[in-house]
């Protein structure tokens, strides 16, 4: 009975307190609610794809991805010669999936057949992984871009003639997604001067009493990660899915039961290589900016500590996870500079504060895990060795 | 007698590239049948099926460049050989906002898609219409065009010149 | 023979050795003088030695490659800062000192001559308990993991790194060189430690071949005698127990070591050695780099290790000494090399390509060789 409580506050202790964290920090920060608002929607559109690719790998037991940086490097370099192509739009960003996807695919099936000879230590092994293909993207992007592989925007390009900048505007896809269907929730005033500034076609979702002007909804964007949730749930139902939950039970239980474990890992890999792909090249249209060097690894450390946040473990990950994690870590995101500056007189406090989150929510995560998991071990032990004595 | 045979088929691949492309592919296609050693109708539909997949997203890729690519197009109003510079243009590409040039000026805009309709207004001195023309252009790949006015005017066949950069 | 070589060396180390052996070859040709560099790498060797060294007691105890070595660097970092904090402080208590038991070689002038090996000197028997302290923290954190140490070890040091980016802004650190000017409170993100102890154990004996090649021999004696002791306590009675640990825990259980102890003892050593490189470091770079600067510094020490011939639980010095050499060797010679014939910096796309290449290649190769 205490071990199932202490199971249950166990559970669901990163989320309570950083409920309680931000429940203290928003007052101090001084937003409104509409701004608060406003800011986490964009945010969630921005950073929800990139988050549920992680949650593949989960359920087949190889932890966290921290692989999935590898696919975000794959969605850069589609971006990179869409936007050299001078490709703009919707058909831009499906293009750059398109090119995207066999970068992604290649890299994927490469870091499952590295994790399957490190079994047991797959989330270091994938970490350094992401190192090593980072240091064979810079190759790619800093000296093959312009030489080899033909660039011909010069705005691109570094100055001595081969080498992609380091920051490179997206404009022709920036927000496409995001304002493909316009739509905004409406607050109590200012409601018609706000559609006139914006001078859009954007049908009002509903009206609502409590906050003042309107808040604009990425619909499509929500819509395609709304689709990309029911796929989780559908693929959990598959032969494919089902086959990933044994293997993450227990791979020498699924193996004796026949199911394919080393192919069917490297296929989890995959998917999750490819949606994180697909992932940042949504979170780049709507950032409007690409930085080259660092954009994904920026990605892989937040899309962790937020599914971390929501409550997820390195062995269990759901959809609603993934966007408690989104809301709890991004309202942080917001709110730690201000409440920092306001509290203490310095927003780079903040700033760090938010920086500390991030990993310690990671390491915290990590040892909870491992310590249950040799607890768990123990405790099988001991009972073995009860039964040994009793019979 | 080998070397021979050797130069006789050389020769014709290199006459016919295109056949022996085909060729290579049915060769290659042949020999992974033989190796993989499962029932004919099944590895010829695998195949059939993938290759189909696979040009599908290669056309579809390329039906998104297609219709997604951004064009740069310079207006441009000076004299180019008899069409005399106009006096003023306003120009709207595919019915947006309208672009006044003046005698010899030359303005950029951007347009998306294969083609976009042009509509020109030219003004005498007095600032009176004399002449208003719809044109649909299409630059189809190439990246960045220039379009002469005065010679749109005129009636020339080749009013698009390359671009300036 | 040539293949049992190669399968006992490996390829991954026999490509990078060639490579760098190509580079000092080509060396001349390009312009680049062998002898500047090879004096660039004792220097970078005598820098990094002794943190890579950290990694000898982790790995043999079992603990796995030490990704938490930041968390040593910052005790380093804390002793370097104090040292230079309180360095009139320290120095005064020490003449009082010498007053106070009559000896009489501890005076004015001694501490004067003797300013800089003094400060130096603080700096590590500061940092030495405080890195003694938090690798004691941070051993037992090990061993409620066992199995995922790796893992957590690396987020266990960027989460202390990131700590103490905030540390920084907020402890009364007053020393003037190290506050920012305006606001007089937090420290600089690069302070100099010039004044202080800059170069205190490279230019001691230091012998001067010729222009360009000076071997800094003080500072290649110090990491000697860091591995001579290290080497030493391997050999005592909780050295051997600590490698019995490292390669059969049940064993080890059986014959009654304490595993959890001498795990705990091996993060220790590990941590306190970690902070004394890092101030190894900071004497011949001449800088104390604060905040984010410790952030990846346990990656390169790990490559050395392992491009040194460890392994993810085994690791010697000899490992330690070619590993160092040969990493340090291509990060010297590539910039210099490479540049003279590309005209480009390729330096650090190299530096991360077999830097990581080679840890991803340790970590994938245990697991092939216990099936």
């Amino acid at each position: 009975m205490i071990r199932k409580l202490f199971d249950v506050i166990a559970n669901n202790a990163v989320p309570a307190v950083f409920i309680i964290i931000s429940a203290f920090a928003i007052p101090l920060s001084g937003y409104s609610a509409g701004y608060l608002i406003q800011e986490l929607l964009t945010r969630i559109g921005r950073n929800s794809f990139l988050i549920l690719s992680l949650l593949i790998p989960i359920m087949a037991g190889m932890g966290l991805n921290f692989g999935m940086v590898l696919g975000a490097m794959a969605g850069q370099i589609g971006l990179l010669l869409v936007c050299d192509w001078g490709v703009v739009g919707i058909p831009g960003m499906v293009l750059a999936c398109l090119i995207g996807t066999p970068i992604a695919i290649v890299l994927g099936l490469f870091c499952g057949g590295v994790l399957n000879r490190a079994k047991g230590r797959e989330m270091v092994t994938s970490y350094i992984l992401g190192f090593f293909i980072n240091g064979v993207y810079q190759l790619v992007v800093l000296y093959l871009m312009g030489w080899i592989i033909p660039i011909t925007n010069p705005a691109m390009l570094l100055s001595r003639g081969y080498g992609v900048r380091n920051a490179v505007s997206l404009l022709g896809i920036r927000g496409v997604l995001d304002n493909l269907i316009p739509a905004v929730i409406s607050g109590t005033t200012a409601t018609q001067q706000f559609l006139s500034v914006n001078g859009e076609g954007a049908f009002i979702l509903c009206q609502l009493p409590f906050f003042e002007g309107s808040i604009r909804i990425p619909l499509a964007t929500l819509i395609v990660i709304g689709l990309f949730c029911l796929f989780i749930v559908w693929f959990r139902k598959t032969k494919l899915g089902q086959d990933m939950r044994a293997i993450g039970q227990s791979q020498a239980v699924a193996d004796s039961a026949g199911i394919p474990v080393n192919r069917t890992r490297i296929i989890a890999i995959v998917i999750s290589t490819v949606l994180a792909c697909y992932g940042q090249i949504i979170y780049l249209q709507n950032m409007g900016t690409l930085n080259t060097y660092n954009s994904h690894d920026q990605a892989g450390m937040f899309s962790i500590a937020a599914l971390l946040i929501g409550g997820a473990s390195v062995s269990r990950a759901s959809i609603a996870n993934v966007f408690v994690g989104v809301i709890l870590f991004h309202l942080m995101f917001i709110v730690a500079p201000v409440a920092g500056k306001n509290l203490i007189g310095d927003a780079q406090i903040g700033e760090y504060f938010r920086v500390f989150v991030s990993y310690g929510i990671i390491a915290i995560a990590l040892v909870l895990h491992a310590w249950r998991r040799n607890r768990e071990k123990e405790a099988a032990r001991r009972s073995l060795r009860g039964n040994k004595g009793g019979n | 007698m080998f070397e021979e045979y050797q130069k006789i088929i050389m020769d014709w691949v290199l006459a016919n590239p295109e056949y022996s492309v085909l060729i290579a592919c049915v060769v290659a296609f042949c020999l992974l049948y033989l190796l993989r050693g499962i029932s004919f109708f099944r590895f010829f539909f695998r195949w059939l099926q993938r290759l189909i997949i696979l040009a599908a997203l290669v056309a579809l890729g390329a039906w998104l460049f297609w219709i997604g690519r951004e064009h740069q197009i310079y207006l441009d109003n000076k004299t180019l050989d008899d069409y005399k510079a106009l006096e003023q243009v306003n120009v709207s590409l595919n019915g947006g906002e309208i672009v006044e040039l003046m005698a010899r000026d030359r303005d950029v805009r951007k347009v998306v898609g294969p083609k976009f309709e042009l509509k020109a207004e030219v003004f005498d001195d007095n600032g009176e219409i004399i002449n208003t023309i719809t044109k649909t252009i299409e630059p189809k790949c190439s990246k960045d065009i220039m379009i002469s006015l005065p010679a749109l005017a005129g009636g020339a066949e080749s009013f698009i010149l390359p671009s300036p950069r | 023979m040539i293949s049992k070589f190669i399968q006992n060396a490996g390829w991954p180390r026999i490509i990078i050795a060639l490579f760098l052996l190509g580079l000092f070859i080509a060396a001349p040709f390009v312009g680049v003088r062998v002898d500047t560099s090879l004096a660039n790498t004792l220097v970078r060797f005598g820098m990094n030695g002794v943190m890579v060294l950290a990694m000898i007691p982790m790995v043999q105890a079992g603990c796995g490659l030490n990704f938490g070595l930041p968390l040593g660097i910052i005790a380093g970092l804390l002793g370097a800062t104090l040292s230079i904090e309180w360095n009139v402080e320290i120095l005064a208590r020490l003449v009082e000192f010498g007053g106070k038991y009559n000896l009489s070689w501890l005076n004015e002038t001694f501490v004067t001559n003797w300013r800089e090996p003094l400060g130096f000197a603080s700096a590590i028997i500061i940092a030495v308990p405080i890195a003694a302290i938090l690798g004691w923290f941070y051993g037992k954190l090990l061993n409620r993991v066992k199995g995922d140490e790796m893992m957590i070890a690396t987020y266990v040091g960027f989460s202390s790194v990131s700590f103490m980016c905030i540390a920084w802004l907020l402890l009364p650190y007053k020393h003037p060189t190290m506050v920012w000017g305006y606001a007089g409170k937090g420290l600089r993100t690069t302070i100099s430690v010039e004044g202080y102890w800059l170069h205190v154990l490279s230019d001691a004996l230091a012998i001067d071949v010729n222009e360009h090649l000076r071997i800094p021999t003080g500072m290649l004696i110090f990491f000697a005698v860091m591995a001579i002791l290290v080497w030493i306590f391997m050999r005592s009675k909780t050295g051997t127990a600590m490698t019995a640990v490292g390669s059969n825990p049940e064993f080890a259980r059986a014959s009654g070591v304490n595993v959890d102890r001498m795990r705990t003892i091996s993060v220790v050593l590990s941590t306190v050695l970690g902070a004394i490189g890092i101030i190894v470091y900071e004497q011949s770079f001449g800088f104390i780099q604060l905040y984010m600067g410790p952030f990846y510094m346990a990656l390169p020490a790990v490559a050395s290790i392992l491009l040194g011939g460890a392994s993810v639980n085994k690791a010697s010095i000899l490992n330690v000494i070619i590993g160092t050499f040969l990493f340090q060797g291509i990060l010297t010679m590539t910039p210099s090399v490479i540049n003279s014939y590309l005209q480009t910096d390729m330096s650090e796309v190299i530096r991360l390509i077999v830097s990581n290449g080679m840890i991803l290649y340790a970590l994938t190769r245990k697991v092939r060789a216990g099936r």
